[in-house]
């Protein structure tokens, strides 16, 4: 007999495509449209960073999906070219990964791949780079790859006139200042002060930059926190009315700290749970927490009925704290 | 990665496979195909090129244009001749780029036309297509620069080639319909090869032509050879005095080279109806441009001596020259008698020495005058005593026939008159043979010429009986042969 191969079931299926924007997405699209107004002449590059989850690459990608690739029969033209960069990456597979997403692949040394980049990127009329995972280019044992990318960029900015977006972590604000974060070096005196003479003249990309934005989870009570609820609930239906529920919203805002992709996450798989006469409860939330869960390690279960009042408010200032410190 | 390139142009209608993949070259800025299709991962461009079917996958794959690609006219032009062995090349194609400036000034592509060996002219512009660079001499490769009229090694701009009327066989060509053209190209091509080598009896059978300057040249001397009735008379006048040797061995062997030329051309030439026999010596001929084309080294090896390629015959022409039929000329090679230059796989393909036959002919000839029976009066009463043309060349090679040159004959077999006591020889060993037989009635409708109502006729008016032998039915050799006796079928008895 033919095992059937395990598939995720129709309501959650039709969950997960549903893309919707709340406020912090509009924001995010705002700070990109801000450079994209820039493709042509004097183009600028901005940083959009996030922690983990909190939903940055849907956001660049819903932006993404407003300019989609205008395909004729002589022509493929790319409005907005979106790469992930992979772990490690140098300029030069940085110029493979955009050609490849352009349709082609080009041998040849850097100058002749960096020349046709630039020709086909004109030709297939891009105005916009998004570049994802940029924290892939850090220094984390040296820092002439990164200095490396941030020359490409900056060059591919000059000589493009493309905006270019970069996208992750927070911690990729390095970019712009990489010798700054160069480890003090032993053999040579007055280190610092050659690295900042350095600073100066290499972080030019720094000075063709705008301020970005900065996704951060949503708060408690917040009306990012109760909309994207309210959107859920609308898209799940009759099903998902206890989303709408003040308890529940606050079992969910204590068990995710308000990250949207926690949050999705736990929903996702709590819909895996349901049958289909019954409607979503707390014992399905409690299950899903169970599954999706990899970011708390505390024993601390806030779907369980057993839990009060007080201890959920204790676990939320507990978090705030938390997440306080590590900003 | 998707495919499809991001820029992919319409190919035009007219427009040559490799020049299309010149300009999706340079529409997705490669500065040329060949580095295009390394790129992107496809077989080496030299080697697609051979097949217009490979290379037109590889542009359907890079561009989507399927429907326009397929709508291209190389699919219906003249490349493609059939498997035919007789053709001298499966395609005419040449895949070095030659080029009308103002055809790409005018329409900004190459075009079809250009593409093929020896119909290097644009009829358009009347000038002859350039292959190489006027101005530093190298040759033309496809890149984008080609496109822009600039030559890639010298970057200088390239000019226009002086006006210079078109070749005859090219006008003539294009006055013809499509379907008549491809016969017509077919025809001149075949021709080409007696004009490189006249005398040489074999046909060059290639996939490819050569790389070759003067094929333009050569195609206007074989047009020429197929229609000036003057210049057809002079070549048959020099095979006859320079293949003279091989009049021992038919006429057929001398006049070869015609006679394969006349019986696989396939459009209405003049050649066709020149009868060899009615025509006079004369000298005048020159061949031209042997010494330059390039011959299969299969033969150069075989053949160090330049002479020698005139008296070689592939298997077909040896059957025109034996005169025999396909399954003598195989059984001969089997039994060794006729030894081909080098053992091949494919019969086929084997080549024959000629000088060889003509040797081994005029060993067996006498010297003193005795009564001699021609072909025309034994080759009648051969089946009657189960003999075949096989049995007498045979015996020609073991010697155990001697004979004299007839005074004209198209085939060996017919130049061959063989002394009549050694003839009765041969003839009374195989009816004594015949007399121990069973034979079957196939045989036996062979050796009276009947056919089968006449056979049974004889069975059911008793003339002649049958008996059953392991379960078939046959007939005695001695009744058969009493029978021919009593109706005077044997040859003591003519």
């Amino acid at each position: 007999m033919i095992k059937q191969i395990p598939t995720r079931e129709a309501h959650t299926l039709a969950f997960l495509k549903v893309r919707f924007k709340y406020s912090q997405v509009k924001k995010v699209h705002d700070a990109v449209k801000r450079v994209h107004k820039t493709c042509g002449y004097k183009a600028k590059c901005t940083m959009i960073l996030g922690e983990s989850n909190t939903g940055k690459t849907e956001a660049v990608k819903s932006y993404k999906k407003l300019f989609p690739d205008e395909v004729t029969n002589e022509k493929t033209n790319k409005t907005v070219l979106y790469i992930q960069l992979d772990e490690k990456i140098t300029p030069n597979g940085i110029i493979t990964l955009m050609l490849s997403e352009l349709g082609v692949n080009r041998s040849g040394n850097e100058v002749v791949r960096k020349t046709a980049l630039l020709d086909l990127l004109e030709s297939v009329g891009t105005s916009l780079i998004i570049v994802d995972e940029i924290q892939h280019v850090l220094p984390e044992h040296g820092i002439a790859t990164t200095q490396a990318c941030a020359d490409f960029f900056k060059t591919l900015l000059d000589k493009s006139k493309v905006p270019v977006v970069f996208v992750g972590l927070p911690k990729s604000m390095r970019l712009f200042d990489v010798y700054m974060h160069k480890a003090p070096s032993k053999n040579k005196k007055n280190t610092d002060t050659h690295n900042l003479t350095i600073h100066r003249e290499q972080d030019q990309l720094k000075h063709r930059a705008l301020n970005g934005y900065m996704l951060n989870p949503m708060e408690y009570k917040s009306n990012s926190w109760t909309g994207v609820l309210q959107q859920y609930s609308k898209i799940i239906g009759i099903k998902g009315k206890i989303l709408l529920n003040p308890s529940v919203q606050f079992r969910l805002w204590v068990a995710t700290t308000g990250y949207i992709g926690r949050l999705s996450n736990v929903i996702e798989q709590a819909l895996e749970q349901l049958d289909s006469d019954e409607n979503l409860s707390l014992e399905h939330f409690h299950t899903a927490y169970d599954i999706a869960n990899t970011w708390n390690k505390s024993s601390f279960e806030p779907f369980s009925d057993n839990v009060t009042t007080a201890q959920l408010n204790a676990a939320k200032l507990r978090l705030i704290k938390e997440f306080e410190s590590h900003v | 990665m998707c495919n499809l390139l991001p820029n992919r142009p319409f190919p035009f209608k007219d427009e040559s496979l490799s020049g299309y993949a010149t300009r999706l070259a340079e529409a997705n800025f490669w500065p040329n195909p060949v580095v295009m299709f390394r790129d992107m991962k496809l077989k080496p461009f030299a080697s697609t090129q051979n097949s217009s079917a490979n290379l037109k996958n590889a542009l359907i794959y890079l561009s989507g244009h399927k429907k326009k690609i397929n709508a291209m006219r190389f699919t219906k032009n003249l490349s493609v001749f059939d498997s035919d062995i007789d053709r001298c090349f499966r395609r005419i194609e040449s895949f070095s780029p030659k080029i009308c400036v103002e055809c790409i000034k005018e329409d900004g592509y190459i075009k079809n036309d250009v593409s093929f060996n020896g119909l290097d002219h644009c009829l358009k512009h009347q000038v002859q297509f350039l292959k190489a660079c006027p101005e530093c001499g190298n040759k033309f490769a496809w890149n984008s620069d080609l496109l822009s009229l600039t030559c890639s090694h010298c970057q200088t701009a390239i000019k226009q080639a002086k006006n210079s009327p078109a070749p005859k066989y090219l006008a003539y060509i294009y006055d013809h319909s499509a379907a008549e053209r491809i016969r017509i190209v077919q025809d001149l091509f075949l021709c080409t090869q007696r004009i490189i080598r006249p005398l040489d009896s074999i046909i060059d059978i290639r996939e490819h032509v050569p790389e070759f300057d003067n094929w333009s040249e050569i195609l206007e001397c074989a047009y020429e050879q197929l229609n000036d009735t003057t210049q057809i008379k002079k070549w048959i006048s020099y095979q006859a005095q320079h293949r003279n040797n091989l009049q021992p061995i038919g006429s057929n062997a001398v006049f070869l080279p015609l006679l394969i030329l006349q019986q696989s051309l396939r459009h209405k030439w003049p050649i066709v109806d020149v009868n060899p026999a009615n025509v006079e010596a004369n000298d005048d001929y020159i061949p031209k441009f042997s010494n330059e084309y390039p011959i299969p080294k299969f033969r150069l090896v075989n053949n160090p001596s330049d002479c020698l390629l005139q008296q070689q015959v592939g298997t077909n022409a040896l059957k025109l020259v034996l005169g025999g039929d396909d399954f003598t000329i195989w059984k001969l090679v089997e039994a060794g008698i006729v030894k081909p230059i080098k053992e091949v796989r494919v019969m086929r393909s084997a080549i024959f020495q000629l000088d060889e036959i003509v040797n081994m002919i005029t060993a067996c000839y006498q010297k003193n005058d005795a009564n001699v029976l021609n072909r025309k009066h034994y080759r009648e009463r051969l089946p009657n005593a189960l003999l075949s043309d096989l049995d007498i060349l045979t015996r020609i090679s073991n010697k155990k026939l001697t004979g004299s040159a007839a005074k004209s004959g198209l085939t060996t077999l017919d130049m061959f008159d063989i002394t009549s006591t050694c003839y009765e020889e041969l003839y009374e060993e195989s009816i004594q043979k015949l007399r121990n037989m069973t034979i079957s009635s196939c045989t036996v409708k062979t050796i009276l010429n009947l056919d089968i109502r006449e056979l049974t006729h004889l069975l059911n008016t008793g003339q002649l009986h049958t008996e059953i032998i392991n379960g078939r039915r046959v007939f005695k050799g001695q009744e058969i042969v009493s029978f021919m006796q009593s109706k005077a079928l044997l040859i003591n008895q003519l």
